[in-house]
């Protein structure tokens, strides 16, 4: 079960990885680095099913980011 | 002639450090309804195309160019494939108008927590260095402007 989380201050994506561990996140991205990649971003929705995740965000407008803070081929689930 | 170049290091990425494999964070435009989204995506030169999930493209809204596409283009199984047309950004580097697949990731890699697959059809127009002992990912792209 996902869970919206609400936190306007926005954090390295290596911060968000170890303050929310093997899940999917969706950050609102608050700052990239020189290059454009994500640097810092505020999460918006966290938990371990990916379409909920999506669910809860579909339809909002932003520079958005998702992806799982674990190992990809993590079996947790 | 514009040279775009960007550097991502992986060092303290879990997924890197611990498998050896390459997450490029990219970004997914569909400039008509005004929405974009940054995924990670798998570097795989073992694919002849890009591929995305379904849900990304729901998510997007993306409309198909072509459905049912192209059959088991990938290294490991058999998938079918719809086609839409996006603008992509790896970074900085703009990559307009690509033609990629959508449909289940192929194999072992529908088990993996990612959200598509960047392939040869992108990456043939990128300079890739790919360098492990320093965690880095360098990307280069020459950008050729006619006038």
């Amino acid at each position: 079960m996902s869970k919206l989380i609400e936190n306007s201050q926005g954090l390295k994506i290596l911060e968000i990885t170890k303050k929310y561990p093997k899940q999917w996140v969706t950050v609102e991205i608050t700052e990239r680095d020189k290059y454009g990649f994500p640097a810092r971003g505020s999460v918006i929705s966290s938990g371990n099913d990916r379409d909920s995740i999506m669910n809860e965000t579909k339809g909002k407008k932003g520079d958005l980011y998702t992806f799982y803070t674990g190992i990809i081929n993590d079996e947790a689930n | 002639m514009t040279v775009v170049l960007v550097q991502k290091t992986f060092v303290g990425d879990i997924t890197f450090e611990n498998i050896g494999l390459w997450l490029v964070p990219t970004t997914i435009r569909n400039d008509q309804e005004g929405i974009q989204h940054t995924y990670n995506l798998l570097l795989d030169t073992g694919a002849e195309r890009t591929v995305i999930t379904p849900l990304v493209k729901e998510y997007l809204s993306l409309v198909e160019v072509e459905q049912n596409s192209t059959t088991g283009v990938m290294t490991s199984g058999i998938s079918r494939y719809s086609t839409v047309v996006v603008n992509l950004e790896i970074a900085s580097i703009p990559l307009s108008d690509k033609s990629i697949l959508v449909g289940s990731l192929p194999g072992i890699l529908s088990t993996y927590k990612i959200d598509g697959l960047l392939g040869a059809d992108i990456l043939r127009q990128l300079s890739l260095k790919i360098d492990y002992p320093e965690s880095l990912l360098t990307i280069r792209r020459i950008i050729t402007t006619a006038f």
